[in-house]
């Protein structure tokens, strides 16, 4: 199966998986790991990678919904009919995206709106998150402007206000003349320019697509030489990674003597050096120049329910849960993160067994919440269900549970690990699987990371290796 | 008429391409010079002028009620001789506090004081005791951007100050604009921190948004400076486009909020002299 390799909404992932047939080939998985490693390398390096060139020649590689299934794919072009619900939240057609981690990109389509439109007919491109956040950079040729939409999939209500009001510039061309959109990704940013003139920036966001769509409302719309292409490292994604060097960053626990993960061995290297460059100096509450605790002692069950192993030699813990709500768990004793620092804690995961619907393995954070009242201590988890992916918020005061986010993810290999990363920055929430980033949420509170942990939810066997947490 | 030869072609082609070269080369070495002073002036923490302001500032906020005073003092006693035996209880470790919270610079001579400078600053920058005006002093003594830092930190230690102000730059709750302003600059200018623009912006721009959480002081000096910071990136292109017209946008804000927060206009030379 997909192996976590394209984190998207479900409805999109048969025609997905049928244009990344590859990866459901014995061995796929590792050629895909080797093509990406030399486009990272690549891409570090500044160059440019091609990562999608449609011509519309193939129907199939696409998914239709609504009014993407009467498109006409012909000479390289297609012909999409307006959406009948301008407010529809359907991107008619959508291709998966195959982007690699922390990436910057750009976007560009030819599109031609009817000659004949009238007010108010936009078309243009959307970019897709595995959340189903949708982000539609629209051009309305008539009014001569551009906006960029936003659709939250739901969480916060559904349309957001737009992330780039209308704004108007001379190059856009009137209806039935062509229009080149572009759209480029840089530092967290969108830059938008329309035939090669930029037109707006919208606001540093913590978001990455995996698929791109075309969509037009109150006029058709032709769309021709659709192109990706990676532009380098994204810097705001790679510091999230930790692939982007932060000084003083500290590394409060690593259950890992040797890995052979990028991201995590990026992360050792700069924090070490930021470590070795901290003992110098005098230490603030005497816990500076500590060290983290030795792996081999650091693990502690955490509860009576269920089973807890640890294999010191694989430096790996098992959790076995039991049947019911009953959750077992596991955390290593830790240094504790400087209170406001952000920081993350991230884990590879691997089932044993399936779990059932709502049960599954994750990872969590704990921290000290301030308040004027006094101080509790929440708790963040991220759950990997049989079928989706859980941001879960527990309230220490009212000891009540809510779920923050819940998002789809694609069936992933027999037994095949999948690695999760949870970064607190602030109020914020950012996850990341292989990765990839899936999801960026707002905590109720902020949390001062204070200890962090492993996690089996109901009737599942789930090992946990690489654990990691460190200020960011 | 005459011909030239083809090697005289080639040779001026040639002697064309060195030229342009040179020119770029010269342009080049301008630009860099230029970017280099900017980047030197950002690492400037206080200017004369902004030290002043704010001890004056300081001055005025401490100085005793009149009314309290003449309570103390002329209605039983009993307040003036508490107030001496306060005095009298005055430890080496309150005149720093007290020193330090007011923005001055308490003298460091011996071994001893500067342990127990280092003591006191330890215990209140952290903790059930923090107090950010110690926080903030040790970061400046760490950065040698106060009197005594050499004194202090034998070795200028900017990781470690950046350590700390990550504490403040980017938590909700004890947000402060002068951690997000000076660990912008250091992600800018610091030859020991790799240059990091983007995540400089994103600092500044949360910084101008005004938003503060720390409870005492003013903090529009530092808002101010934001603003001019992004100013400058801009204009240099640093993480953004490079745009005039946003670079003038920032000076606007910078401008605006002066003027209704002092009451007077600045030239914006003063205003980079002052706040950045």
């Amino acid at each position: 199966m997909n192996s976590y390799l394209s984190p998207v909404p479900r409805r999109r992932l048969a025609a997905m998986q049928a244009v990344t047939s590859f990866a459901n080939r014995g061995g796929a998985t590792l050629a895909l790991c080797a093509i990406l490693s030399i486009c990272t390398t690549a891409q570090a390096q500044g160059s440019t990678t091609m990562l999608l060139t449609d011509a519309f020649g193939q129907a199939s590689a696409w998914t239709q919904e609504g009014e993407g299934k009467s498109a006409q794919f012909t000479d390289g072009r297609v012909l999409l009919p307006a959406l009948a619900n301008g407010n529809s939240t359907v991107t008619p057609l959508s291709r998966f995206l195959e982007m690699p981690p922390a990436s910057a990109y750009q976007a560009s389509v030819r599109i031609t709106t009817a000659a004949d439109a009238g007010d108010d007919g936009a078309a243009g491109l959307t970019l897709i998150g595995a959340n189903d956040t949708q982000l539609g950079v629209m051009v309305r040729p008539r009014e001569g402007d551009v906006v960029v939409i936003h659709y939250d999939g739901k969480r916060r209500g559904g349309w957001q206000p737009p992330l780039l009001g209308y704004t108007r510039n001379a190059a856009v061309r009137g209806h039935g003349q062509p229009n080149l959109l572009s759209v480029s990704s840089r530092d967290g940013r969108l830059y938008i320019s329309v035939n090669e003139q930029l037109v707006g920036v919208t606001r540093s966001l913590d978001f990455a697509p995996s698929a791109v769509g075309l969509r037009n409302t109150r006029t058709a719309a032709t769309y021709e030489a659709l192109q990706v292409q990676g532009q380098g490292m994204d810097n705001r994604l790679g510091r999230l990674l930790g692939l982007v060097k932060t000084p003083g960053a500290r590394v409060l626990f690593a259950d890992a003597a040797t890995t052979t993960s990028s991201t995590v061995t990026g992360l050792f290297s700069s924090a070490s050096s930021m470590f070795k460059g901290l003992t110098g100096s005098s230490a603030p509450e005497g816990s500076e120049a500590e060290q983290p605790p030795s792996p081999s002692k650091a693990w502690t069950p955490d509860s009576k329910d269920g089973s807890y192993r640890r294999d010191i030699s694989r430096g790996v813990v098992v959790l076995t849960g039991t049947e019911g709500d009953d959750r077992v768990t596991a955390r290593p004793n830790m240094l504790t993160a400087l209170p406001g620092a952000p920081s993350f804690v991230q884990a590879t995961i691997r089932l044993l067994t399936e779990p059932q619907d709502t049960d599954g393995p994750g990872i969590y954070a704990e921290g000290d919440v301030f308040s004027s009242t006094g101080k509790t201590r929440d708790r963040v988890a991220v759950q990997l269900n049989a079928k989706d992916l859980d941001l879960i918020w527990y309230d220490s005061a009212s000891n009540k549970r809510t779920t923050l986010d819940s998002v789809d993810v694609p069936a992933r290999a027999d037994k095949a690990p999948v690695q999760i990363r949870l970064v607190l920055s602030g109020q914020q929430a950012i996850v990341f699987l292989d990765g990839r980033w899936i999801t960026s949420v707002a905590l109720p509170r902020s949390l001062a990371l204070y200890r962090a942990g492993v996690r089996v939810d109901g009737k599942t066997t789930a090992e946990f290796s690489e654990f990691t947490a460190a200020e960011l | 008429m005459l011909k030239r030869s083809p090697s005289v072609g080639r040779r001026s082609v040639l002697l064309g391409v060195i030229g342009t070269l040179l020119v770029m080369a010269a342009t080049a070495a301008v630009a860099n010079e230029r970017d280099a002073s900017t980047r030197q002036a950002l690492l400037r923490m206080y200017t004369t002028a902004e030290a002043q302001a704010r001890y004056d500032a300081m001055q005025r906020s401490t100085q005793p009620n009149q009314a309290g005073v003449a309570m103390a003092a002329g209605v039983s006693g009993l307040a003036a001789a508490a107030q001496k035996r306060l005095e009298a209880a005055r430890t080496q470790d309150d005149a720093m506090f007290n020193v330090v919270e007011a923005g001055l610079d308490y003298p460091i001579k011996t071994v001893g004081d500067r342990d127990a400078m280092r003591e006191m600053l330890d215990r209140n920058a952290f903790g059930k005791s923090y107090n950010f005006s110690t926080r903030r002093r040790l970061v400046e003594l760490a950065l040698h951007a106060r009197r005594y830092g050499p004194q202090m930190f034998e070795r200028r230690d900017p990781v470690y100050a950046a350590r700390l102000l990550r504490m403040n730059a980017y938590d909700n709750e004890g947000y402060g604009p002068w951690s997000a302003l000076t660990l912008a600059k250091l992600y800018l200018a610091d030859a020991q921190i790799p240059r990091d623009e983007t995540e400089a912006a994103r600092l500044l721009e949360q910084c101008a948004q005004g938003k503060s959480t720390q409870l005492i002081g003013d903090h529009t000096p530092d808002v101010i400076g934001c603003h001019l910071l992004l100013s400058d990136m801009y204009r240099n292109g640093w993480s953004f486009e490079r745009s005039a017209e946003n670079a003038e946008a920032s000076l606007q804000s910078a401008r605006a909020l002066y003027r209704s927060h002092f009451n007077r206009n600045a030239t914006d030379d003063q205003l980079r002299a002052w706040f950045r």
